[in-house]
């Protein structure tokens, strides 16, 4: 279990003077449970996930991870960027092994478990391939299935299919759902896309603009496993949409009613 | 395509040689002052024989490429320790920019009083010009590298040494390796003044006594032999860059 308790973050701006980016923010995110952050650009997404991932002290407040502060400690996560951060000079199968080096796993182990993922996501035959060489949509596979390899509790992505044409973010989409299924990961996803958010999560976290603090929690109880198309076009699925989107749009006068909690 | 850049290479230069000849043998240009190609082939040929080039080339070469190791890896040295410290980074900033100001060829004549006439002296001329040029770029190379990958692998566990091993240094290559290929002129420059300000051996040397005597066709010969020397340096670099460098896109590849 993932606890954000009361966590904010101001920034130094380069003109001295302090720019608040994260409001303070309380979450809870349950085990093997996927929940998304949705919110207008600039209202402190990335910056909360790089807070829990560890990777940036809140100005105020804490993270707990089993109760335990992860202070520095790091191992437990995977972290999907916003920007493309595969390792350029290393082929799909280096790339994709790179964290099981990192745990120090003899090549063989390494090998047997990566080739299991590389074909999953379909990218056999590149293994010898350079990430220059992928499309988008490879390189975000690769992505995935780099943090997949060495297992980690908890994966927090950062909008991973934000710049792709509309195909193939729902082809990524359904790999995800599946890869979820199969392994029952922790997930923080973050996204600007409503429709992704509800075919994913099981539940939505919308955040206010700058600085972001937690509108309003939405639970998405819609059936598993699920497919895309078809669980889009389902009542439930139509009436949530409908129902963020009124909220999101209602930013001018937040706060109408406290927020109900997923966990 | 490949063949037609070098006939097209290989016609040009020959032809320069053939309108420096036909210059001299038509009076235009006194071969006194000017040399005549005939003769500085005919003297490489003789040098070349005789042994004479191969002892002053191999001081060169030793001076050269003993200052570019040395001083490529002072300069990378003290760019990776000053990316770990913004504190010295702050303190050494200033002063480095002041050494770097100062026109290194006026210390040429100290380091030979330092230093001595012999190959040492030459090295560490070499040296220094070559440890400011990697210095800078390795620190440039060490700015650019993305906060967001470095990042992505901490979160995976890795280790400081692990970060430096499979994300920095790969990253840097790139900007070490250019810092070598320009080194390689400066570390030659560095050698050959050094061996003009004071020497007794090199092809710095040899071409400030034929000067003296107004040999310009031996003048000629050594800058030729210079030349093929840049050449061979510089595709053995090549060739490692692209050994090292397989991964990046091929339109970044020229030569
Ligand atoms: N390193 C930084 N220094 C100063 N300000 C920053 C820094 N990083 C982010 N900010 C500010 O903090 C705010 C929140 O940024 P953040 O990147 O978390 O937003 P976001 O919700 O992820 O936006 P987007 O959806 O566009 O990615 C922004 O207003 C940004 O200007
Ligand atoms: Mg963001």
């Amino acid at each position: 279990m993932i606890q954000a308790l009361a966590v904010a973050k101001s920034y130094a701006a380069l003109d001295g003077t302090m720019v608040q980016a994260l409001g303070e923010v309380s979450l809870q995110v349950e085990s093997g449970q996927f929940v998304s952050l949705v919110g207008p650009s600039g209202c402190g997404k990335t910056t909360l996930l790089k807070i829990i991932a560890g990777l940036q002290k809140p100005s105020q407040g804490r993270v707990l991870r089993d109760q335990h502060l992860v202070n520095g400690s790091f191992g437990w996560a995977g972290y999907l960027s916003q920007a493309d951060t595969l390792l350029p000079w290393r082929t799909v199968l280096a790339n994709a092994e790179i964290g099981l080096e990192i745990r120090q796993t003899p090549p063989a182990a390494r090998r047997a478990r990566v080739a299991g993922l590389i074909q999953r996501v379909g990218l056999s035959g590149f293994e010898q391939k350079y990430p220059s060489e992928l499309s988008g949509g490879m390189k975000k596979r690769l992505g995935l299935i780099r943090l997949l390899s060495y297992d980690p509790e908890v994966l927090l992505l950062d909008e991973p299919f934000g710049a792709l044409d509309a195909q193939t973010r729902e082809f990524l989409q359904q790999d995800l759902l599946t890869l979820w299924q199969d392994f029952h990961k922790t997930v923080i996803f973050v996204t600007h896309d409503l429709v992704e958010a509800i075919t994913l999560s099981d539940c939505i976290v919308l955040m206010s603009p700058r600085p972001g603090r937690i509108k309003t929690e939405y639970r998405v109880d819609l059936p598993r496993p699920r497919s895309l198309p078809d669980i889009q076009f389902s009542p439930a699925f139509q009436e949530l949409h409908r129902q963020i989107r009124l909220d999101l749009q209602d930013d001018l006068c937040p706060g109408l009613a406290p927020a109900p909690s997923c966990a | 395509m490949r063949l037609k850049i070098h006939l097209i290479r290989l016609a040009l230069v020959a032809g320069f040689f053939a309108a420096w000849e036909a210059g001299v043998a038509g009076g235009l240009l006194n071969a006194f002052f000017f040399g005549r190609p005939s003769l500085i082939f005919m003297d490489l040929w003789w040098i070349t024989v005789s042994g004479y080039v191969f002892q002053h080339l191999w001081v060169t070469l030793q001076e050269s490429l003993l200052g570019l190791l040395l001083g490529g890896a002072a300069g990378v040295g003290l760019a990776f320790a000053l990316a770990a410290s913004p504190f010295w980074t702050k303190v050494l900033d200033p002063i480095l920019m002041v050494l770097y100001g100062i026109p290194r060829i006026a210390l040429a004549p100290l380091f030979i009083l330092w230093f001595g006439l012999g190959v040492a002296s030459k090295v560490v001329f070499a040296l220094v010009l070559v440890f400011f040029l990697m210095f800078f770029n390795t620190s440039a190379g060490l700015k650019g590298v993305s906060a967001e990958m470095v990042d992505a692998i901490r979160v995976m566990g890795a280790s400081r040494w692990q970060l430096l091993c499979k994300v920095t240094l790969p990253a840097v290559l790139p900007w070490m390796l250019a810092g070598l290929k320009s080194g390689v002129g400066m570390a030659l420059l560095g050698a050959i003044v050094g061996e003009y300000v004071g020497g007794n051996a090199g092809l710095g040397w040899m071409i400030n006594s034929a000067a003296g005597l107004f040999e310009t066709t031996r003048v000629f010969s050594a800058l030729f032999v210079l030349g093929i020397l840049v050449l061979v340096i510089n595709q053995a670099l090549n060739y490692v860059e692209r050994r090292l460098l397989r991964w990046r896109p091929v339109d970044h590849q020229i030569g």
